[in-house]
């Protein structure tokens, strides 16, 4: 596998912020999903890599080359950036085109065209860009990003705003190009869209990599974690008496006779038995409620292994 | 590939749309309107018949009023959002990330500027010297007018890229550099534009008393260009090191 992407021990801080920090990776075609909550640094990470702002420490080298100075490296990048905003009073297929004719496309308006078709827009709309859904606009973006067919496309959250058929229609687009030997960095924040998109994936978590690797490994490395479960039931001590018989259970705190606290590093395990144990212990179950299974609670402990 | 020029004059027709915008003709040609009735009125009081003195000669009108205030004026408003509207909307990118020179974007900034000054500012000056006085008004005034349009421009083309408080920037530079503090000596007024606006006019229209010891054309000319240079490598150099949202 070609490296297309070295990301070199970058930290990045603005003021006494770090936004990131001693991050290394390398990535070849194919698509990688920048994972992370909120904030967790990924928009800057994908800013740089683009050469949008440079990192205050460390080395990126894009195809061979510095992205924020090698003006041909730039043409060789596709980027759909967070912020919404486009040349409003624009047609779309005027848009596309002129990002075409910056990248040195022969005929940028049939390039437009291509773009556009692919992205499921109509070329021939004639309507201002200012018209559009939130979802049409995301698809325009993508398409300015894809129609010089680069080698590097960055996409930043691009399934906001889409419903689900152009999310479906999107994740198989970025699948496509990444089959096609185009290296695809796409941060997200929503773990299903991680799994939809492909098994790649990088943990970003407070600015630094928390996990990498395939899909499926960091799945596990995230089910077998430390969790800890409210159950409200009206037997919580034939429940937890019941549970504790089981292995995979650390610990079951009685809060009173309806509620229960369960600390599992298995959680899938503790699915499975949750419904068994509590008809064996005659005890209705009214909720099983994850305590700290959002997903800054899940990079918490990524970053803190 | 398109030719360096091409993609300046792509560049070029993006941006002006986004610079004048509705609102901003609509209130730049309003001040421009009001010039011209200040004019009629005062030409009508019969004030310019009566040129024995300085006050008196429709070329100080148009120093007062056209050089002074209007033209700075309309000039802060459109060149500031070239660059400045590219890069407050988050928009620059789409420029930024291509493999184009980024002199490139600073040179259509500027182009697109002019294309949106020019009639902005050159139509009502251009009636105001026809109302206020002859001929030799109002060659002077589209004279004088240009060397502001691209001295102005080049200047708040850069301040528009710089901060995101260009107009307030600009309006101190123009209200207390130029209206005050350029006038206290003849080395701070070296570094006033309208010095060098007026000095065009008094020597186009040959009023000598507009201003305190003119420049020659030939130094208007210079400065102006210079100017213009300076700044517009500046804002490229700015936009080459600047982090892009």
């Amino acid at each position: 596998m070609s490296t297309m992407v070295v990301v070199d021990r970058i930290s990045k801080w603005f003021d006494d912020v770090v936004a990131v920090s001693d991050v290394s990776f390398a990535l070849g075609p194919g698509v990688t999903a920048l994972l992370g909550p909120n904030g967790a640094g990924k928009s800057t990470t994908l800013r740089m890599i683009a050469g949008l702002t440079p990192p205050s420490q460390g080395e990126i080298t894009v195809l061979g080359a510095n992205p924020r100075s090698d003006r041909a490296v730039r043409g060789r990048i596709g980027l759909v950036s967070q912020q919404e905003q486009l040349f409003a009073e624009q047609r779309a297929v005027d848009f596309v085109a002129l990002a075409a004719q910056l990248n040195g496309v022969d005929d940028p308006t049939a390039a437009a065209r291509w773009a556009l078709d692919t992205v499921e827009m109509d070329p021939g709309d004639t309507r201002p860009i200012a018209t559009y859904s939130k979802g049409m606009r995301q698809r325009v973006k993508v398409a300015q990003a894809i129609v010089h067919r680069p080698d590097l496309l960055l996409l930043d959250e691009p399934l906001t705003g889409l419903d689900p058929r152009q999310r479906l229609q999107m994740t198989s687009l970025i699948q496509r190009m990444g089959a096609d030997g185009m290296c695809v960095i796409v941060s997200s924040h929503v773990l299903d869209e991680v799994e939809r998109l492909g098994s790649n994936v990088l943990v970003i978590a407070q600015g630094r990599l928390a996990a990498q690797g395939d899909f499926h490994a960091i799945r596990a490395l995230m089910d077998y974690r430390p969790h800890r479960i409210r159950v409200r039931t009206d037997n919580a001590r034939g429940l937890a008496a019941g549970l504790l018989s089981y292995g995979g259970i650390n610990g079951v705190t009685v809060v009173d006779e309806t509620e229960l606290i369960v600390d599992t590093n298995e959680v899938s395990l503790f699915r499975k038995r949750i419904a068994p144990t509590a008809r064996w212990a005659q005890a209705q179950l009214f909720e099983v409620h994850p305590l700290d299974d959002d997903l800054e609670s899940v990079f918490k402990y990524l970053v803190g292994r | 590939m398109s030719s360096p020029v091409s993609t300046v004059v792509a560049i070029t027709k993006r941006i002006v749309p986004s610079v004048a915008t509705r609102g901003r003709l609509i209130a730049m040609s309003l001040v421009g309107l009001l010039g011209i009735i200040i004019g009629l009125v005062v030409r009508n009081s019969g004030q310019f018949d009566e040129a024995l003195t300085v006050e008196n000669d429709p070329a100080y009108f148009l120093s007062r009023f056209g050089l002074a205030i209007f033209v700075p004026l309309v000039a802060l408003v459109i060149a500031s959002a070239t660059l400045g509207t590219l890069r407050e909307e988050r928009t620059l990118v789409y420029f930024w990330l291509r493999p184009i020179g980024r002199w490139q974007i600073t040179a259509a900034s500027f182009v697109a500027g002019l294309l949106v000054l020019v009639p902005l500012i050159g139509i009502p000056m251009v009636i105001l010297g026809g109302v206020t006085g002859d001929g030799r008004d109002i060659a002077a005034i589209a004279i004088a007018s240009l060397v502001g349009i691209v001295a102005y421009g080049s200047v708040f083309t850069l301040l528009g890229l710089l901060t995101q408080r260009a107009l307030a920037w600009g309006l101190v530079y123009i209200l207390v550099w130029e209206g005050f503090i350029a006038g206290l000596s003849r080395g701070a007024g070296r570094f006033a534009i309208r010095t060098y606006t007026t000095s065009a006019l008094s020597r186009v229209a040959e009023v000598g008393d507009l201003i305190d010891n003119p420049e020659s054309m030939a130094t208007v000319v210079i400065v102006t260009v210079l100017l213009a240079a300076a700044c517009l490598g500046f804002a490229t150099v700015r936009l080459n090191n600047m982090d892009v949202d």
